[in-house]
């Protein structure tokens, strides 16, 4: 029953500018997400999924509803689960693994100390679904084939719980998996059997490099303990203000170590932000 | 969906509902969905720690994942069902895993739900609540439809506490005792009016 509910199309599915205007204030001030009046038909369609799940009729009721006590308990991480999904794939950006694979590793691993003990830590910030933080382990674990006392840990975050979900699980349909190299879908893929034909699932042994949590890039960094190598967070800085941004590059600074890298997406830029990092390519940037 | 404050009382009483997931982010966030509708939770990382927790101490319920170290979630279900057969049982499925999940159901689950179900919190309370009623109902219907040994002289039920120990409940103790939803309020019946108060009966 649970899952062929009638739909119900809300009664107005109008949204004032007013509306919109509380909508992305209190959007902002929470995440620190940025909506200007041009994704006004975005936030429409976006939320018109949790009125019909809700069964409730307008938008002015639904914010209403979102900033009673209950709302606040119950519905703000739905809320945000619909606004903030957003679409990913597997070898993204391409340039950035590239440089991953012939500047950044052989920075940390060389002939010379490969028989060194160490892990590479890597954050995979806004990791939506996980092609990004698998895509990553793909390219590391094949840097890594010969240096066997060199692991790696990569945390993938986001704050929609249904995205957190699926990258968790790491079971991704045909579609999604035609942009990676063969070879790397029959070293690092399962392909699915019976029930699951059409898919294609991360092997265990990668599986289990990539920690899934729940993390909101807003809040204080204090309690991510361990310094990261490279961080990646792309494509979501698009979504924060110029003050957000700034605060986000520079807390993103001190959880790198020294000669660690940050990536970000290929339409954003540190430009004009004041931060300690350095150039080191189109949207690569250093901690020196 | 029933409302949590529908009429039967036991609803006002906070359940407790044991979760055996070892995915710490499944585990983080079911467990903040179901505090949020109302339950009190306790989440252990694998099947043996769950059947463990489970002799210990009274469940309301128990939600499973399949694929679990140590002891799987099909396991699981078939070592509670030896021992209980009245604590309801979902299971948490992967996407991965929907063949184990039909398993499950065959040795005793209630009801799955899939971890990718978009709205998991309100699908899980869902469901979680009518495997519960359910499991109610079924049990209840066991003491109706079973057979009471009673006494001839005092009409007293026996009870068994195990194979050695028993006691005797007078009729109205054995239906409360057994949370049978049966509740008696004491009336009287006519030839007994007649008897007992034979000027009220005029």
């Amino acid at each position: 029953m649970h899952n062929n509910a009638p739909i119900i199309i809300p009664a107005n599915t109008k949204m004032s500018d007013a509306e919109f205007r509380r909508f992305s204030e209190f959007i902002h001030n929470r995440f620190g997400i940025n909506l200007p009046p041009a994704k006004k038909t975005m936030l429409i369609s976006r939320l018109l999924k949790r009125l019909r799940s809700l069964k409730i009729q307008s938008f002015s009721d639904y914010y209403n509803y979102l900033m009673s006590p209950k709302g606040q308990k119950n519905e703000v991480i739905h809320m945000i689960d619909v606004v903030s999904t957003n679409k990913t794939e597997f070898f993204r950006e391409p340039v950035h693994f590239d440089f991953l694979t012939n500047k950044a590793l052989p920075e940390i691993v060389s002939e010379e100390n490969k028989w060194n003990m160490r892990k590479i830590n890597v954050w995979s910030a806004g990791c939506s679904s996980g092609e990004e933080a698998y895509t990553l382990a793909v390219v590391i674990a094949e840097f890594l084939e010969s240096c066997p006392k060199t692991t790696f840990s990569i945390f993938a975050t986001d704050i929609s719980q249904q995205m957190l979900i699926t990258a968790e699980q790491a079971v991704y349909a045909q579609d999604t998996v035609k942009h990676i190299p063969l070879r790397y879908v029959h070293k690092y893929f399962l392909r699915g059997a019976r029930s699951q034909t059409g898919f294609y699932r991360i092997v265990p042994k990668l599986r289990s490099c990539v920690k899934v949590r729940y993390f909101n890039l807003m809040e204080s960094f204090s309690l991510i303990r361990t310094k990261m190598d490279f961080i990646f967070c792309r494509n979501v800085m698009i979504y924060f203000n110029r003050d957000t941004r700034e605060a986000l590059a520079n807390k993103f600074y001190s959880q790198l170590k020294n000669g660690g890298y940050l990536f970000i997406g290929n339409s954003e830029t540190l430009n004009g932000l004041d931060t300690n990092f350095r150039q080191a390519g189109p949207t690569i940037y250093r901690k020196d | 969906m029933r409302p949590l404050d529908a009429q039967d009382p036991s609803m006002h009483i906070m359940k407790h509902v044991l979760i055996a997931d070892d995915s710490v982010l499944i585990i983080s966030m079911v467990t903040s969905l179901l505090k949020n509708g109302g339950y009190d939770v306790n989440a252990v990382r694998n099947g043996k720690e769950a059947l463990k927790n489970l002799i210990g101490s009274k469940y309301d319920a128990v939600i499973t994942d399949l694929h679990m170290p140590e002891m799987d979630g099909v396991q699981l279900i078939k070592e509670i069902r030896l021992r209980n057969n009245y604590i309801p049982v979902v299971v948490l499925s992967g996407i991965d895993n929907i063949d184990t999940a039909v398993e499950a159901m065959r040795v005793g689950a209630d009801d799955f739900v899939r971890k990718n179900t978009e709205d998991l919190g309100k699908t899980l309370l869902f469901v979680l609540e009518r495997a519960i009623e359910r499991k109610n109902a079924e049990r209840r219907l066991d003491i109706y439809e079973s057979i009471l040994p009673i006494c001839m002289h005092c009409k007293k039920i026996r009870h068994k506490l195990d194979d050695k120990k028993e006691t005797w409940f007078s009729i109205e103790e054995y239906f409360h005792h057994k949370k049978s939803g049966i509740d008696f309020s004491h009336g009287i019946c006519p030839e007994c009016l007649k008897k007992h108060y034979p000027k009220m009966g005029k």
